[in-house]
């Protein structure tokens, strides 16, 4: 069985080693100030829920995994599609390996096999009205976690 | 006395293949999607006098059979059979295939056939069972491909009237 902190451990690494360099990771309970930045990305796994299996190994879970793309508002139009262009294929149709790394030899002890992932912009039509209008586009991706024997 | 009050379902089960070696090869079928089902059938022939049932009566007809079938999601088709270091896989287990070192419950010359032990764990853990199907044929095994899981499907019989059930 994989541990929830086992699997969230992983899925963090995984984005913020694969994050575009210079662009801050906002992981759940970091505080970022967003005055002083240009653009970010935040990340969440919103849900790990349980499958109807047997109570044999080989456990099997479906998780969904949010990356939020924030980009101010600049001359560079297509800066929020390009950056969540390159956070959509961080998670879109990628096995990642869980490792644990609690143990020496860093065992893998399941995969992560993510669905297609999709993309929503959700930028406010108001927004450019704003005194810092900013630029909102989420990518969502679902997929099965799957504990090794 | 040891009766439990608590209905089973699929987390409880557990579906291990054996073959006939003198050292029975096994093959627990990690993965099923816990849908095992089998199907115990009785023939009977209806003898009626004219028509009349009331005046008629029951014998027994030919034995039946049971079929049995399961799904399990596909992972790699071959092991031991590409590889003797790889473990054994489904397919293989399931197909008898060349160098996969599985070898028929049944002699030779006769059909091939595996012994399927499925075992229901009690929750409470007093009267867990084990349903042992003796030589199971196989009658289809169907590959289709998923959005969530490739499956085989595994369609046969096991040459009994019913699996022996026990106590463990």
């Amino acid at each position: 069985m994989i541990s929830l902190d086992h699997l969230i451990v992983t899925l963090q690494r995984h984005v913020a080693s694969e994050i575009p360099e210079g662009v801050p990771l906002v992981l759940p309970g970091i505080v970022l100030d967003a005055e002083a930045t240009a653009e970010w990305v935040e990340f969440s796994c919103e849900e790990i829920s349980g499958i109807a299996q047997r109570d044999s190994p080989a456990e099997r879970r479906e998780l969904s995994v949010t990356l939020q793309v924030f980009v101010r508002a600049s001359t560079h139009t297509a800066r929020v599609q390009a950056l969540a262009e390159s956070a959509r294929t961080i998670l879109s149709g990628r096995l990642i390996d869980v490792i644990d790394r609690t143990q020496s030899d860093e065992p893998v002890i399941g995969a992560i096999r993510f669905r297609e992932a999709d993309v929503r912009d959700l930028t406010r039509i108001h927004a450019a009205q704003q005194r810092r209008p900013l630029r909102h586009v989420v990518i969502t991706a679902r997929g099965t976690v799957q504990a090794f024997v | 006395m040891a009766v439990s009050q608590l209905t089973r379902n699929l987390r409880d089960g557990e579906l291990l293949i054996k073959d006939g070696s003198g050292t029975p090869k096994s093959l627990t079928v990690l993965l099923d999607e816990g849908d095992l089902s089998w199907t115990e059938r009785q023939k009977t022939i209806e003898v009626k006098d004219r028509g009349s049932i009331s005046a008629g009566h029951l014998r027994k007809g030919d034995d039946e059979s049971v079929q049995l079938s399961f799904t399990a999601r596909w992972t790699q088709l071959i092991g031991k059979s590409a590889n003797s270091a790889d473990p054994l896989q489904l397919y293989e287990t399931l197909t008898l295939a060349s160098g996969s070192g599985v070898t028929s419950t049944s002699s030779a010359g006769q059909q091939e056939t595996l012994t399927f032990e499925f075992t229901v764990v009690d929750p409470s853990g007093t009267a867990s069972e084990k349903i042992v199907f003796s030589k199971v044929y196989r009658e289809t095994l169907t590959m289709s491909e998923g959005d969530d899981a490739n499956l085989i499907a595994f369609t046969g019989r096991s040459f009994a009237t019913r699996p022996v059930v026990s106590r463990v």
